[in-house]
């Protein structure tokens, strides 16, 4: 199914299948314009792409967090996976193009290891995921803290200029928010793997019992959320230009909220990653439009916290007025 | 309860007969309790002054606070919720309280209700969100973490006023003819009501019916939503409650203070062998979770292990207990 007609089919199938999906982008478009409103500065593509990469890090912390909720799982350990990254690369990255490319190797093992430390926690050994990532998380922050008691590390400025260049005036953090996730994660959605992820998801025991490798599948989904998380963590890395045991704290609870912004349910099976990029993207934006409005930083956490609930309540009611979801 | 031959559940007729049965019928519990020994055998070994009156008080007197708000997690655990907002209550009530009380001993005594309400409030909501709105407890408990600390720091404009007063700090860190700390005692108490309440009453069989079976729950008549949304107010209350005493127990307040008892809140409930899904287990397995817990965090502070070591120490120990007795089960059943 090639063709333009097919492609646009399927597309409107699943945006009137997944309501959150659109109605997300329709949020985001709303406070884009609001921003574009309040700081016409926004649309100059130097300008956007400075803002744009401050927001990649949580746009692929969500997407890596999502597709564990597919599972019908959690990750609270993002946050750690984040930190940990970004502590490793800063004490660990050389010069030169070959010093670089080997700190993010670094990193972004780290970041998968530690994925698979927890999917085989949640998918061989089957603790509950929600304690599982509980206590990795913790685990990842000591070790991070081991690595790097205080504040410090480098980074050659090259890498952290990296993300900072526009193609044709489309700022590249834009472009790598659409092509990381669609190349790390679309060919794994359509292949048996995607399917089984989705499958385990909605029905672990119906799964396991067509053939399906229930602990394979969760291993690899925690492995792919760790491996996101990672480079949030490298991203990350170019933006502060140091190392910070604390730095990645806010990516778990953000994450988190941005996959449910994005509609993704948290009962798994359902959802995909194209709404938590939005979701990441509203959040994001979010504190920027706080800001502009001249509302006091204190009431951000006061309204983020809000934002979150009447998001949820409208998508639940979304949900039931499309008859979906039965009371 | 025994087993008559006949299979039924007799309940043993004396309350320490009874404690004993309900401990045997959950190994897990049993084996709770028997790591917390372990632990603290472990510690005295490396640290002899462990065993000194002095050392068990300190302990006891921390483990008021976690086990008081490990109260409300328990109870929400129970009915496979979460309440991820107890550390923001009581960072919220430790910061009020301090500035209201602002030293008085008379204020203190407004200042007790005022806190129990803030927690209340805050549980109530969730409750009420988690059941009408339809909101996940995951994400709505997490919502009203967020805001809560952010209406902490609204109130306290980023730098925490006022003081403890000299009551407060009696019940927080004083204690009772110089052994047992008064938080210990009114953990005591709640203690002993919550595993009153649970164990004895038509309420309690009523959590532990809606943790196993929410729908059949509802066709057996019992009240779901109501008895969610108690249970989450409770939540609430108890972390305020142990924010009333961490108040008096540091003399001032912070930021952040709340912090450790989340991940710690649902630790003990875990450790102590209450299943993350609900239905199963109980407060008696919590206290031994909480006392192992602080066990492990004294231990870990005696020593001298930096932050690193502690934070991997705390998961890794989670961790094992988990693989022992916290596990899901296996897909082949």
């Amino acid at each position: 199914m090639t063709t333009i007609a097919a492609s646009s089919r399927r597309l409107l199938r699943h945006a009137r299948r997944e309501p959150a999906v659109p109605a997300v982008y329709v949020v985001l478009a709303i406070m884009v314009v609001v921003y574009a409103v309040l700081d016409p500065s926004i649309l100059n593509s130097d300008r956007a792409t400075i803002v744009l990469a401050e927001k990649l890090p949580l746009v692929l912390a969500a997407v890596g967090q999502t597709i564990v909720f597919l599972t019908r799982g959690i990750d609270l350990s993002v946050g750690g996976i984040v930190t940990l990254t970004n502590v490793v690369i800063a004490t660990q990255m050389g010069q030169g193009f070959g010093g670089i490319a080997v700190g993010v190797a670094i990193g972004l093992l780290v970041g998968i290891a530690a994925g698979v430390a927890n999917g085989c926690l949640v998918g061989l050994v089957r603790l509950p995921p929600i304690i599982a990532t509980l206590a990795t998380w913790s685990i990842l922050e000591g070790l991070a803290l081991y690595v790097l008691p205080q504040p410090g590390g480098s980074v050659p400025i090259a890498f952290g200029d990296f993300p900072l260049r526009t193609f044709f005036s489309v700022p590249f953090p834009l472009i790598l928010m659409v092509v990381l996730p669609l190349i790390f994660w679309g060919p794994v959605r359509y292949s048996r793997l995607g399917h089984a992820i989705y499958a385990v998801g909605s029905d672990e025991q119906a799964a396991y019992m067509s053939g399906l490798s229930v602990a394979f599948t969760k291993i690899v989904a925690y492995a792919m959320s760790g491996f996101f998380a990672a480079l949030a963590g490298v991203f990350l890395t170019m933006q502060a230009l140091s190392g910070d045991p604390r730095i990645g704290e806010s990516f778990t609870l953000d994450s988190i909220a941005a996959t449910v912004l994005g509609g993704t349910l948290l009962a798994g099976g359902r959802g995909g990653v194209l709404g938590p990029i939005a979701g990441a993207l509203v959040l994001g934006l979010l504190s920027d439009l706080l800001f502009f409005t001249g509302v006091r930083p204190d009431w951000e956490y006061v309204i983020s916290g809000a934002v979150l609930v009447i998001a949820l309540v409208v998508s639940t009611l979304g949900r039931r007025i499309s008859g979906e979801q039965s009371r | 309860m025994s087993r008559d031959p006949g299979g039924a559940q007799t309940f043993s007729p004396t309350r320490l007969g009874y404690l004993i049965d309900t401990l045997k019928s959950d190994w897990r519990t049993m084996l709770a309790y028997g790591v917390a020994l372990v632990l603290y055998l472990i510690m005295v070994a490396i640290s002899p002054s462990f065993a000194s009156l002095e050392q068990i008080s300190n302990i006891l007197n921390l483990a008021a606070f976690l086990g008081i708000v490990a109260i409300g997690q328990t109870l929400v655990i129970l009915v496979f919720g979460i309440d991820l907002s107890v550390s923001a209550v009581i960072t919220l009530v430790n910061l009020v309280t301090t500035a209201f009380v602002a030293g008085s001993d008379a204020r203190t005594l407004t200042a007790i209700p005022l806190a129990l309400a803030i927690g209340a409030a805050v549980g109530l909501v969730n409750g009420l969100g988690i059941r009408y709105l339809q909101i996940p407890d995951l994400v709505m408990t997490l919502a009203s973490f967020t805001i809560v600390t952010g209406v902490a720091l609204l109130y306290s404009g980023g730098a925490p006023t006022g003081q403890s007063s000299r009551l407060l700090n009696k019940l927080g860190a004083g204690d009772l003819g110089g052994i047992l700390p008064w938080s210990f005692v009114i953990w005591a108490v709640l203690a002993a009501l919550t595993i009153f309440a649970l164990t004895r009453t038509t309420f309690g069989r009523h959590v532990y019916a809606v943790g196993l079976n929410r729908r059949a729950s509802r066709f057996s008549g019992i009240n779901v939503g109501r008895t969610v949304v108690i249970l989450y107010t409770i939540s609430g209350a108890t972390a305020a409650i142990a924010g009333l005493l961490l108040t008096g127990y540091t003399g001032s307040s912070y930021f952040g203070i709340g912090d450790p008892y989340q991940l710690g809140s649902i630790a003990a409930v875990v450790v102590g062998g209450t299943s993350i899904f609900g239905g199963r287990g109980g407060y008696i397995g919590t206290i031994a979770g909480v006392i192992t817990i602080v066990l492990l965090q004294s231990l870990l502070t005696v020593l001298n292990i930096a932050d690193a070591g502690r934070e991997i120490a705390f998961g890794l120990v989670i961790l094992i207990l988990l693989v022992i007795y916290g596990r899901e089960r296996s897909l082949r059943q």
